[in-house]
């Protein structure tokens, strides 16, 4: 070994416990300033029943027999210029007979149509707690007499535990005879 | 001075500095451990904007001059649920209710006062999950929906400075079988 590092080893062996302490610790400071931020996220699934329930406004009384159909669509992020918009609801976009929809079903007596959808999970560095991603799903809802509607089920991304926790997710949607609006 | 208190005030002179430390340690740890118990509660209310997108889902283009209103009411989970509502949605002609006319680009904008509350255990939220929009637009239809299903952070919605929702509307009832 060289003069040098016979001389670091010397210096090294005569340093004070506190003094090699406090070294390690500005070692450790500058390399956790120096390395790159980490960056990780994961992805998964999660398939939970979406409980539809479809009433008549005027009488509050269930809608039976009416369609109601998942299908996906762009964000509902209503802060677009409507260029954008176009691009996020193409036209037809959420025409169910045009889509792949994620499923159709047709309420009960009780105005209740209930489909098992999958959603996706995300969570990340910054979000540490799972998260479903719902946002992007749409529901279109149609019934005889009344007209055809369709809102996204959910504004925002909703955590994992909390929608498994339910068991499923509740939407509503009230219709009103097609006369009304004319 | 009571014998008992010579005594102790004799050991406490013999305590050391470390002895010192490590108690005022333990003392502040349990006084951390009673203090997360303390639960407080706050409430308010906060004024939101709240902006509501109607449009045509076949031309994907907005609906001028629909009728737009937030009512209050209950989230029904059941059908049993709905029926409390009775009396809470407007009749075809918004009598009695007030009401915003869409513009030329499908959004209406309604001022809501949420309710807020807020504890040391979850941070502030309005009470957006007992509100209805009932949207009606000439040719469509009318229908309603819930303006949100759960409550909504107070300061997401003081960072985006309004609340939105997106109904699409068809023309003419489209088949699904």
């Amino acid at each position: 070994m060289g003069s040098l590092g016979n001389r670091v080893l010397r210096r090294i062996r005569s340093l004070t416990l506190i003094e090699l302490l406090v070294m390690i610790a500005i070692i450790a400071i500058v390399i956790a300033l120096v390395m790159p931020e980490t960056h990780w996220a994961g992805s998964g699934s999660i398939e939970i029943p979406v409980r539809v329930l479809v009433f008549d406004a005027t009488t509050l009384r269930p809608i039976e027999n009416a369609h109601v159909t998942l299908v996906w669509a762009g964000h509902p992020d209503l802060n677009r210029e409507p260029g954008d918009y176009e691009r996020h609801f193409p036209p037809a976009g959420l025409d169910p007979a045009e889509l792949k929809p994620y499923g159709t079903e047709r309420t009960q007596s009780d105005g209740v149509a209930t489909i098992n959808t999958e959603f996706s999970t995300t969570v990340s560095y910054k979000n540490t707690t799972p998260r479903a991603l719902l946002s992007r799903r749409w529901v279109v809802v149609s019934a005889e007499g009344y007209g055809t509607f369709t809102t996204p089920i959910r504004y925002e991304s909703m955590p994992t535990a909390t929608l498994r926790s339910a068991g499923k997710l509740h939407v509503s949607v009230g219709l009103y005879p097609a006369a009304s609006a004319d | 001075m009571p014998r008992f208190a010579e005594k102790l005030l004799e050991r406490l002179g013999r305590v050391t500095i470390a002895e010192w430390i490590v108690t005022v340690v333990i003392i502040g740890i349990l006084i951390a451990l009673l203090l997360s118990n303390v639960y407080s509660v706050g409430t308010g209310e906060i004024d939101v904007a709240v902006r509501v997108l109607v449009f045509d889902v076949t031309t994907s283009q907005p609906i001028e001059n629909a009728k737009v209103a937030i009512v209050w009411g209950g989230w029904p989970h059941s059908q049993g649920e709905v029926r409390e509502l009775a009396g809470r949605f407007p009749d075809a002609d918004f009598e009695d209710f007030p009401y915003e006319e869409t513009q030329a680009d499908g959004s209406a904008s309604i001022a809501v006062t949420f309710a807020t509350n807020s504890s040391t255990r979850n941070p502030g939220r309005a009470d957006t999950s007992n509100y209805w929009v009932v949207i009606s637009a000439n040719g469509y239809g009318m229908m309603t929906t819930p303006l949100r299903y759960e409550r909504t952070f107070t300061q997401s919605l003081l960072d985006s400075g309004n609340l939105f929702v997106t109904v699409g509307l068809y023309r003419a009832s489209v088949p699904t079988d």
